[in-house]
């Protein structure tokens, strides 16, 4: 279906799909969208592996994204106001690795789960358990308004094997009474021996 | 009294030293370090290594990284074409492809750094060239013409 874009002094009526309509700003006119990046996770995962001369080998990596889910923004707004929304339980650095496929909802509350302090798609073994990492890499607003990004770094060295499907990041290593902030799958599974170290950041921009 | 070089050590050497076996880390220049074990995952997280600098390491995380950096742009373009609009989801997925193609290019950056530290740029043989008043030279070969018309003679 096509519609009128805008009636230009010289051209006349310019027709356009209507889709282009939603999205084409053009000047003298307000901004038809605004950029809005929304409060989520970029996800960064790499995979290394000791070959057989020493070194560490790159063997996989992934970088996905995820929005924040309802829990993690009930957090906030206790943080910023007190009196309403979900009091934390500390502050999200506590990263945790999936040990299965996540099903993503925006009201999940564990990995994975809309059950409150289930670890069911979650390692609670083989060097992946739940710890907290190393918040890094504040990068301040660029302009008024803009967002902010900040790491939380954690490298896990593996002691078993296992396949990692995702992760999350908490408000506590310990499951009960945590606080969910944001979740993902990764690109791709990771295949994972003793002796391997897993790389999970989670560059979380608010 | 036995004098204290004469008495016998009863116990190994490592149960001697009050400390833990330092382990080797390498920096960006390939200087070899000693640390403690607690310190050493710190370092490496930081960009130190456990062993001396390698290209094909590096070359390893490049090749990672880039895979995952093409399924990022591929999701974001995905999700585009999927219902034809640019929604709040995919913009979070633009960023996060150049978030991915950044982190690529810096991937990139060290690649070759590291290849230019790890071997040397060789060029071709230079010529050698007497001129008229006996002192020698060295030219390059595609200004040998220009040399030998100012005079010069190749030795």
């Amino acid at each position: 279906m096509e519609t009128v874009l805008r009636v230009d002094p010289d051209l006349g009526r310019i027709f356009v799909p209507e889709i282009f309509k939603k999205l084409i700003s053009y000047p003298g006119m307000p901004t038809k969208r605004m950029a809005d990046q929304g409060e989520f996770a970029i996800w960064t995962a790499v995979q290394k592996r000791q070959n057989e001369k020493g070194f560490l080998e790159t063997i996989w990596a992934s970088i996905t994204h995820n929005e924040r889910v309802d829990r993690g923004a009930s957090i906030q707004v206790n943080a910023m106001f007190g009196t309403v929304g979900t009091t934390p339980n500390g502050v999200f650095s506590s990263v945790a690795v999936a040990s299965s496929a996540l099903t993503k909802n925006k009201a999940d509350l564990s990995l994975g789960s809309t059950s409150a302090n289930v670890t069911t798609n979650e390692f609670t073994t083989i060097g992946l358990s739940r710890v907290t990492g190393t918040v890094q890499n504040y990068v301040a607003p660029a302009s008024l308004g803009a967002t902010f990004s900040v790491d939380v770094y954690k490298s896990f060295s593996v002691s078993g094997s296992g396949t990692a499907h995702g992760a999350g990041l908490f408000d506590s290593n310990t499951p009960t009474g945590s606080n969910l902030y944001a979740e993902d799958n990764f690109s791709s599974t990771a295949v994972l021996i003793s002796g391997d170290t897993l790389n999970v950041t989670a560059t979380v921009t608010n | 009294m036995a004098t204290f070089s004469e008495i016998e050590s009863k116990v190994g050497m490592k149960a001697e030293v009050s400390h833990p076996e330092l382990v080797a880390v390498f920096d960006s220049n390939n200087n070899k370090l000693f640390v403690h074990p607690e310190v050493a995952q710190d370092l490496l997280n930081q960009g130190y290594r456990n062993a001396p600098l390698d290209v094909r390491a590096t070359l390893s995380e490049f090749v990672a990284i880039a895979e995952a950096a093409i399924k990022a742009v591929e999701e974001f373009i995905e999700g585009v074409i999927s219902d034809n609009e640019i929604n709040t989801s995919d913009e979070s997925a633009a960023v996060t492809a150049g978030f991915a193609m950044g982190k690529l290019m810096q991937v990139y950056n060290g690649l070759m750094a590291d290849t230019y530290k790890t071997y040397p740029v060789v060029q071709g043989e230079s010529i050698k060239l007497v001129g008229e008043d006996g002192k020698e030279t060295q030219a390059d070969p595609n200004q040998l013409d220009d040399f030998l018309k100012k005079g010069f003679k190749q030795i």
